[in-house]
């Protein structure tokens, strides 16, 4: 029956007014062909984001989060494929449309802020007409207008002195000014959803709080869903409402991230939150950390990828890898073992 | 026993005594020629400091602030501008490079980033061995079992030896700086950084491998970090900087426990949070960042910035005081002593 309905595209409103999920992903695939192998750099991922939801994506290097972002605005660098699955962003499959019609979405729909806002900013372009160029595109804004827009944009993301910051270069900035600018680029079109891939890695411990507070701010004025990547758990346990652990391209862990962090289920979650360095308890005892380094994307053994670095493995978890199942009211494992013996 | 300028005698417990370390670069032109005048960047302006044997100091603070200098003026990779570092009772800034080679090997680093600081031409076997051979420590026929000895001490494989860097991940390189580092039994062991590149459940790695190696050789340490979460893992001694001058020193627990600084507690509160911790998520203690220390504020550095900042702080520059036996600290809701203009 649900086959026969055509795939609707319902508006913004109408996904915050029901409380559909502003994106939707099913059992997404991502592979790099390369000289020596496949890479499988996400396999099996799902999750949904709730309009107003903070959901974080927590892993090492190399275990897929940057990638997973990536393909939620189809912008998986070649010679790289989403393989099998579906990303339904604000009511459409993002991967039956055209390159054209995924254009007019990246901006309204979905914009991602990047971890290096040197790299991601064009030097040769005035910061405030990156701004407005997508309000020229997308909104249809005359250049005055586009300009009034942006400059307002900058006050809101605290940039001091906007009119004459407006026509400056990105070399002009510092770290944490930066990464406002492509905040604001980012919120220019009002997107429903938000992809922060690491954005305050690169800064500062005082700036990083400023950061954190304006996304937080900017969640609750625009109700929109953020994706927020890190691999840092701290910054994971005080903003986001939900998280999901992954390694080596899959899922391994998800919940509400009180749940998750406080009663982790998984061997690596356990693991990643008892090597993380704290502010308090005893320092001089020497830190858990979990031995071994992540496997190799390519010829991923058959069964569970973390089963080498694993205390608790057993002869079974190297056949099989395990899918994610619930292990608490709303959390979910990807583990044969995690009940314990 | 030395008589240090201060009239204070050397003794011999300590390893390194820095007293008014001043390292200034040449900044940007004043003009708009070539010929005109160059600014000044103060990056190091006015830090004392004293490391005893076997103790490690921590050295934490933001982008620019001077930590990575205050490493290299001691080891005289760049040289100071003014001031004076006695180690194992010479002045290093008064001898020439020729008479500081013999004493290079008793001093080494470990560098920031694992990519940039190993020769991509060289075997990581090479690469260890290099200063024992420049050193002359071993004989030619003792020298690969000396590289294995060092390999196993940091935790590599020695049958690595013969392999490139890049066949290594992260976590693995900085084993081989490690090694590097510690070829030429040295002393005095500056870490600039050495964990900030890696991933979270290998920095417990490191941190682990480096705690373990202080205590069996009984190295003396200067770790430079701007997590204050690392330092406090690795460090007897801790000294915040901003703006080329120490701001606090004291023993780890005691900074730690009773921070004296505003610019020592913004930075503790900005460390991130549980949500579910019951601490209220403070607003951001500082707002915009550091000041370019080419034009720095008149005063006390951090006025500009300091949530409590007195009519005081915009004229008159506060000293480092001992606030109590051990605890220093540079402001005047402590101490009205200020630096002679």
């Amino acid at each position: 029956m649900m086959e026969l309905l055509p795939r609707r595209a319902p508006s913004g409103e109408e996904c915050s007014a029901r409380l559909l999920p502003v994106i939707d992903v099913r059992n997404l695939q991502v592979r790099f062909p390369t000289r020596d192998g496949v890479v499988t750099a996400l396999d099996g991922l799902s999750m949904q984001v709730m309009p107003g939801e903070i959901v974080g994506l927590v892993g090492e290097s190399g275990c897929g989060k940057s990638t997973a972002a990536l393909s939620f605005m189809r912008l998986i660098p070649q010679p790289g494929r989403i393989t099998a699955g579906e990303i339904v962003l604000d009511g459409q499959d993002i991967l039956k449309l055209s390159d054209r019609e995924m254009r007019a979405l990246r901006g309204p729909s979905v914009a991602m802020i990047f971890q290096d806002a040197l790299t991601a900013l064009d030097p040769t372009m005035p910061v405030g007409k990156q701004i407005a160029e997508p309000l020229q595109l997308h909104k249809g804004l005359a250049a005055a207008a586009a300009r009034a827009r942006a400059i307002e944009l900058f006050g809101q993301v605290g940039i001091p002195d906007p009119e004459r910051r407006f026509g400056q270069y990105s070399h002009q900035f510092s770290g944490g000014m930066r990464q406002r600018v492509m905040i604001a680029v980012a919120l220019s079109c009002g997107p429903r959803l938000l992809l922060a891939d690491e954005p305050t890695t690169a800064l500062d411990v005082t700036v990083q709080r400023q950061i954190l507070r304006l996304i937080r701010q900017l969640r609750d004025t625009l109700n929109a869903g953020v994706v927020f990547i890190t691999h840092d758990v701290g910054v994971v346990a005080e903003l986001c409402t939900r998280v999901i652990v992954m390694y080596a391209g899959r899922a391994v862990e998800a919940g509400p991230t009180q749940a998750v962090f406080t009663h982790p289920t998984h061997p690596y979650t356990a693991g990643l939150l008892s090597s993380t360095l704290e502010l308090t308890g005893d320092r001089s005892l020497p830190l858990y950390a979990i031995p071994g380094l992540p496997p190799e994307l390519i010829d991923l053994p058959a069964g569970c990828a973390f089963a080498p670095r694993c205390p608790r493995a057993d002869p079974e978890c190297w056949n099989a890898a395990p899918i994610l199942e619930p292990s608490g009211p709303q959390q979910s494992v990807a583990c044969w073992r995690w009940k314990g013996d | 026993m030395i008589q240090v300028r201060d009239g204070t005698a050397l003794d011999d417990s300590l390893v390194i005594r820095a007293r008014g370390l001043k390292t200034y670069y040449p900044g940007p032109h004043k003009g708009a020629w070539p010929w005109s005048g160059r600014l000044t960047v103060k990056a190091v302006d006015d830090v004392s400091l004293d490391i005893r044997r076997g103790q490690t100091l921590g050295l934490v603070g933001e982008s620019g602030c001077g930590k990575t200098t205050v490493g290299r003026s001691l080891l005289q990779l760049v040289r100071p501008t003014a001031g004076e570092v006695f180690f194992e009772g010479q002045d290093l800034c008064k001898l020439k490079d020729a008479e500081l080679h013999p004493l290079r090997r008793r001093m080494q680093i470990i560098f920031q980033d694992p990519y940039a600081s190993l020769d991509s031409r060289c075997t990581i076997g090479f690469t260890i061995s290099e200063g024992l051979l420049i050193h002359k420590l071993v004989p030619p026929a003792e020298l690969r079992d000396r590289v294995a000895d060092l390999m196993v001490t940091v935790g590599l494989n020695p049958a690595f030896e013969n392999r490139y860097p890049h066949e290594f991940s992260g976590g693995q390189r900085q084993r081989v700086g490690i090694a590097r580092a510690l070829a030429t039994s040295p002393t005095f062991i500056v870490g600039d950084e050495p964990i900030s590149a890696l991933d979270v459940s290998i920095q417990a790695q490191i941190i682990n491998l480096l705690r373990t190696l202080r205590d069996k050789l009984n190295l003396t340490m200067l770790f430079i970090s701007h997590d204050l979460r690392a330092v406090r893992y690795l460090s007897d001694q801790v000294a915040v900087m901003y703006l080329g001058k120490v701001a606090e020193m004291a023993s780890t627990d005691e900074l730690f426990a009773n921070p004296l600084h505003p610019y020592t507690q913004a930075l503790l509160g900005s460390v991130p949070k549980p949500s579910w911790s019951g601490v209220e998520i403070e607003a951001p203690a500082l707002s915009g960042d550091v000041p370019s220390p080419i034009n720095p504020p008149r005063g006390c550095y951090f006025s500009t910035r300091c949530p409590r900042v007195m009519p005081r702080c915009g004229e008159a520059q506060p000293a480092l005081v001992e606030a109590s036996p051990g605890h220093k600290v540079a402001c005047f809701l402590i101490s009205a002593a200020a630096n002679p203009v």
